[in-house]
């Protein structure tokens, strides 16, 4: 008699254990942070129940949704606008309205402070023809709520990009049947249809907000990333920071589930049979121009001033003779080049650690690549600044050689930035049939021979989508460099943050434009591979 | 008994509650096509992919020339098999030239050996000319003709196909079925062959496997399946049949429509309460008066015309006819067997 035999999952174990080993180093914060609150004292938990700790908590609440709202009331419109209608260039708000994406929110910070305010730009060219006073300050609340706005609409407009273009026209044509205007369309069909898109578009900008360290700390407004790193910076138990850390890591899980509950497990759309079809052009008649206008508002406040600003910096500190002192301080290519392979290393690490658990979890589906894959998503919900500071005190705790070593920054920039390179790894995996690795087998090649030779050539805009846009976050990333950074190495954003918080807006502007430009590179590739150019109608 | 090159013995199978292959039990001969046909969700593929150990049965044992490749203590991989298999949608690697794609199961071997097997299974599939291509700028039969070719590279020593013409053009399988026909005599390749399609199933096979529920219900020749079904399912599987009641009576069974000759009248004995199987062909049909029997629908097709005639029982037969326009719904007639024409009967399930 044979004997009976469970029906195994074959997983190779050169799949599983290198996805085990992404899963124990994306989790490593969060469980140290939670290992650091249980062992401190009581007087920790009550420090939490203060008024002022409250206040904090609030705060960063109201940002993080008035953010979110005021990012989705900027981005559905000009998606809307820019991929269906007869809006008059088109292509160029397109590409204009992705821009914000390589500005960093604490540079945007600085260009607002500097431009804005009393002694700002703004104030210095309209007092020398009027004698304007005193004017309004943008620091606190009203400068994080438009810096951050301004710069993280675009993430929402990513979201719902591809929605848009690839939806079933067939529920609009049936409105339109029914006698409803372009505008009643588009709000009881459209709009509804898109809504999961919208949802996990804001639930990225309101987990940016809560994350956010750099702007709202120049433009004062504390929070509580402000407040971890003071915490930090100040106290001698670091507890409370970690206590803090776990307390927004627990706030921002509960807008994830928000998200999940109100977005449900529902699909809406439908991109299958009809994707293929053309969508037909909406003519918005004598809106065609305030249109434009609009998009010409936003894209000024957002990039071009910005820009302007800071060239203006560029000159200004080039006549009084500042750029000496920059290159003095720390050669600019030096920043450059730490800046770039800082974000190289991490892109590197954050592919390889995808590449396996993406498989595993579109090829084995099951409790175990479930949990694998989960914990892979912790960089999602735990901010930059809480992932840095647990790193600084599992390096205190380490010693030498892992203590200020590039390797736990890498890691730091790795956890934050995995979330985003397993999406873009496993969405493309989804996509690959199992039976060419089946069909490898049969023909004599290992299983795991198959698997990377039938699947890593077809996972390569997959591997470039990951790549490009782990290496436009690490550039911008500001706390894990900030607390992590090896005590010479310097790079971009240390070199732009050093100058701001001591307001040297003039030695900051060059730094923070190679920051943009170099940014550019990635997000080229990036809006190239969401065909923004391809899906333009009249052609 | 000739020694079988391939041989599988109570294999079983099960995903939590869902038994998809019970006590399964099959052959295969040296060179001969053998097609299993079933209906969808029976358990070829499933099979198919236990054979080029894809999926890991809970329960039985696999030979290949009377090697153990299965077995509880054995578990070959499906690299080391030599089993060939072609997906229904072939699975051609998208990224690799037509010529690399025939290499790849065999870029392992010897360069001049490399350049013999590609010249043979290039002869072989007539693929010729288009060794430079990528596999989306083929046709669909020219990419099963590459999928043939890649899997005969390896000299495998079964051949497995899963659906290879469900996704060709209905206008494309004939020619395309034909051809793959003669590949695979020319290869010599012991080949099984899995197919939903009866027609399919009959024109290219030595031999037809009918699978029903994960089992197999029988197997034989074509024609032998046919003619002598050994159950209702074959009967169904091997043709389009209807089943009317009836009870033996002296070598012939009694039923509505009259007294109907037995294939196999030995089987039964007298008083048997059996269901017959009545094939399109198998009636013909006279209009008259005092016909019992009404023409209750009528299926015009071009060549042939269905006819749905009631029995006085209230069954349902369908008769084939060329003829249709003296033949129309609300006629009476009568319903005769058709000369030498035996009826294969079964007995009538316990409930």
């Amino acid at each position: 008699m044979t004997l009976t035999r469970p029906v195994v999952i074959n997983t190779s174990m050169w799949i599983l254990i290198p996805s085990l080993i992404a899963a124990m180093v994306c989790i490593t914060p969060l469980i140290y942070l939670i290992n650091r609150v249980v062992d401190s004292d009581s007087s920790v938990w009550a420090w939490l129940m203060r008024p002022k700790t409250v206040m904090i908590f609030t705060r960063s609440i109201f940002l993080a949704i008035t953010v979110t709202m005021f990012s989705a009331v900027i981005a559905v419109p000009i998606a809307w606008l820019t991929i269906r209608t007869n809006l008059p260039y088109r292509k160029l708000w397109s590409v204009l309205t992705f821009l914000p994406l390589v500005i960093p929110s604490y540079v945007g910070a600085y260009i607002l402070i500097s431009f804005s305010g009393n002694g700002g730009l703004l104030h210095e060219i309209t007092g020398t023809f009027f004698d304007v006073g005193s004017v309004p300050t943008m620091y606190g609340y009203y400068g994080s709520l438009v810096t951050l706005s301004l710069l993280n609409f675009p993430y929402i407009i990513l979201t719902i990009r591809s929605n848009l273009s690839n939806m079933d026209v067939s529920g609009e044509e049936t409105a339109k049947m029914m006698g409803l205007s372009h505008f009643q369309t588009l709000i009881k069909v459209t709009i509804p249809s898109i809504k999961p898109a919208i949802l996990s578009g804001s639930l990225l900008v309101t987990l940016y907000t809560l994350s956010d360290f750099g702007a709202v700390s120049l433009l004062r407004y504390k929070t509580f990333t402000w407040s971890i790193y003071t915490q930090y910076e100040s106290g001698f138990d670091r507890s409370t920071a970690a206590l803090l850390s776990l307390t927004l890591f627990i706030v921002a899980t509960g807008f994830m589930f928000f998200e999940l509950i109100v977005r449900g497990n529902k699909k809406y759309y439908k991109n299958s049979s009809s994707a293929s079809k053309k969508l037909p052009v909406i003519d918005i008649g004598k809106w065609r121009w305030p249109a434009a206008g609009l998009c010409a508002v936003i894209s000024l406040l957002s990039v071009a001033i910005p820009i302007l600003v800071l060239l203006y910096w560029v000159l200004r500190g080039l006549y009084h003779g500042e750029s000496a002192a920059i290159l003095s301080a720390e050669s600019n290519h030096i920043l450059v080049l730490n800046s770039i392979m800082l974000s190289v290393l991490t892109a590197a690490v954050v592919v390889t650690l995808s590449l396996p658990v993406g498989y595993l979890a579109i090829r084995h589906s099951g409790f175990l690549s479930s949990t694998i894959e989960k914990m892979c998503y912790t960089g999602y919900a735990l901010p930059s600044i809480a992932v840095s500071l647990a790193l600084v005190f599992l390096g205190s705790k380490i010693g030498s050689p892992i203590y200020q070593s590039i390797y736990l920054l890498v890691m730091a920039c790795a956890v934050l930035c995995m979330p985003t390179g397993l999406s873009a790894i496993r969405s493309s995996m989804t996509q690959i049939s199992p039976r060419y690795e089946e069909s490898s087998m049969t023909l004599g090649k290992s299983r795991i021979k198959s698997v990377i030779t039938t699947n890593v050539p077809l996972l390569k805009s997959g591997v470039t989508m990951a790549s490009v846009t782990v290496f436009l976050i690490t550039m911008k990333e500001l706390p894990a460099v900030l607390l992590l950074a090896p005590l010479d190495f310097h790079t971009l954003t240390t070199a732009i943050w050093s100058f701001t918080s001591e307001a040297f807006f003039a030695r900051a502007a060059i730094p923070s434009l190679l920051l943009i430009l170099l940014s550019s590179i990635p997000l080229t590739v990036i809006v190239l591979k969401n065909n923004i150019f391809n899906n333009s109608w009249g052609e | 008994m000739v020694d079988a090159l391939l041989k599988c013995s109570d294999l079983n199978i099960k995903y939590g509650q869902n038994h998809v292959i019970k006590n399964l039990n099959m052959h295969l001969l040296a060179g001969e096509i053998l097609s299993i046909l079933g209906p969808s969700g029976c358990g070829k593929t499933t099979l198919l992919r236990i054979i080029a150990g894809l999926e890991i049965p809970s329960q039985g044992s696999i030979f290949l020339k009377n090697h153990e490749i299965f077995g509880p203590n054995i578990n070959l991989q499906p690299s080391n098999r030599n089993i060939g298999m072609i997906f229904q949608d072939y699975a051609l690697f998208p990224h690799l030239t037509v010529e690399k794609n025939i290499l790849f199961g065999i870029s392992n071997l010897e360069q001049r050996i490399q350049d013999d097997n590609l010249e043979r299974v290039q002869q072989l599939t007539r693929l010729k000319g288009l060794m430079d291509r990528y596999p989306h700028q083929l046709s669909g039969g020219q990419q099963q003709r590459v999928a043939i070719a890649r899997t005969l590279a390896p000299s495998p020593t079964v051949l497995l196909m899963d659906e290879p013409f469900s996704n060709l053009d209905a206008s494309l399988r004939l020619s395309v079925r034909m051809e793959m026909e003669q590949i695979l005599k020319s290869s010599n390749t012991a080949t099984i062959f899995v197919t939903h399609d009866r027609e399919e199933a009959f024109s290219i096979s030595d031999r037809v496997a009918i699978m029903v529920d994960g089992a197999i219900q029988q197997v034989g020749p074509p024609d032998q399946i046919y003619f002598w079904p050994n159950s209702k399912e074959s009967a169904l599987m091997s043709g389009s049949c209807d089943f009317i009641k009836g009870s033996v009576s002296g070598g012939s069974v009694n039923t509505s429509i009259g007294p109907l000759p037995m294939r196999i009248p030995e089987a039964f004995s007298d008083g048997d309460e059996v269901e017959v199987a009545i094939r399109q062909t198998d009636l013909s049909m006279e209009p008259t008066p005092t016909g019992k029997n009404i023409v209750v629908r009528k299926d015009f097709r071009g060549d042939e015309t269905i006819f749905w005639v009631k029995t006085p029982q209230e069954e349902v037969i369908q008769c084939k006819h060329k003829i249709h326009t003296t033949l129309f719904p609300g006629l009476k007639v009568q319903l005769s067997p058709v000369q030498y024409t035996k009826f294969n009967v079964f007995n009538v399930p316990r409930s």
